[in-house]
């Protein structure tokens, strides 16, 4: 069955499972190695990317 | 024509940079088939006639738009008078951070207008306003001076837009950036707190989020805090996450160990070694 798309919520954009987990997964390390090196600022952006990556897309948020 | 998901994706994984700034300022554009002029009011973009049917029903929305566009643009200058003070600097920071503002306030909006047709289109739309988000406030804001309209202006945007993403995650997650960046540092940590509560362990990001909130404790030097959100989450992680689980136990040790370390050798003056232990507890 194709997926919906009504209310907006169209999953053509979204990376695949296994893509978000290994992304996200690649930059938790490089954050870890960052903090390590007391980079924290750089650690973050690295975090912030990765939730971004993995985080479910947005639906229409219906008002009554 | 624009492939917007390769676009999309691209930017989704990319270092913030101005460039990219403008870019996501473009894409979103192109996705609503709306673009702004020079002078910074809304037009439909050229490229309409090669998108979808939708598009058309964009031209007969127009004069409604420019209506709201200018009802929304009145009010908010009324309510942010530095977004009046924006207007009139030519440099090209201050441009760039209206098209930021009315990009993340003023679109929301516009898509729940009755009358918006291209309401399919509002989840593509809403996770690039958050690459946006992301990319203006890694690359923009360090460019900006303390003080000054453009600063506030991007600031406000921040909060704005934070305070009308529809899903709470989202919405704390990005309150914490504002937070950051005015340095409410006892804010961010709530904000923080929340995003890990709501976010189910199942969940991709879980253990992203949970990081998220050990880093900034680590970076704050609140190791027995950041110690404590680890043990009090340990019921809730995923037996596939739990080596990852144990790295940061094991890190919080080593970065404190560190910490000491470079205190004692006078590498490093930090405001809560002075204050004494109260000034490490939790």
């Amino acid at each position: 069955m194709p997926r919906t798309t009504m209310g907006g919520n169209d999953p053509d954009h979204q990376l695949s499972d296994e893509q978000k987990d290994k992304r996200e997964r690649e930059l938790r390390d490089e954050a870890k190695q960052l903090m390590r090196q007391n980079k924290s600022k750089e650690a973050n952006k690295r975090l912030r990317r990765a939730r971004n990556i993995s985080r479910e897309p947005s639906k229409y948020a219906q008002h009554h | 024509m624009l492939n917007i998901i390769k676009e999309y994706h691209d930017l989704l994984d990319s270092d913030a940079s101005l460039e990219n700034v403008d870019r996501t300022v473009a894409l979103i554009e192109y996705i609503l088939g709306i673009q702004w002029t020079e002078q910074l009011s809304l037009q439909i973009a050229a490229h309409r006639e090669g998108l979808m049917a939708e598009m058309e029903e964009v031209v007969l929305f127009q004069e409604q738009l420019d209506n709201d566009f200018k009802q929304y643009f009145h009010f908010y200058v009324m309510k942010y008078p530095e977004l009046g003070q924006v207007k009139e600097i030519t440099s090209p920071h201050a441009h760039r951070v209206l098209k930021v503002f009315l990009t993340l306030v003023f679109f929301p909006q516009l898509m729940e207008c009755d009358g918006f047709p291209l309401k399919s289109k509002y989840s593509l739309f809403l996770d690039t306003c958050l690459v946006l988000f992301h990319q203006a406030y890694f690359a923009l804001l360090p460019e900006l001076k303390t003080d000054t309209p453009e600063k506030k202006v991007l600031l406000l945007a921040f909060k704005a837009f934070a305070n009308q993403v529809p899903r709470e995650t989202d919405r704390y997650d990005l309150l914490g950036l504002y937070y950051e960046a005015v340095e409410d540092y006892g804010q961010v940590a709530d904000c923080h707190q929340k995003v890990l509560r709501l976010t189910h362990s199942d969940a991709h990001e879980f253990m992203t989020v949970l990081q998220t909130l050990w880093s900034f404790l680590v970076e704050q030097e609140r190791f027995r805090e950041a110690l404590c959100v680890l043990l009090e989450t340990y019921p809730r992680v995923l037996r596939r996450d739990l080596e990852e689980f144990n790295e940061l136990i094991l890190m919080t040790f080593e970065l404190q160990g560190k910490h000491y370390q470079a205190l004692l050798k006078g590498t490093y003056q930090s405001e809560n070694w002075h204050q004494g232990l109260e000034g490490y507890a939790a």
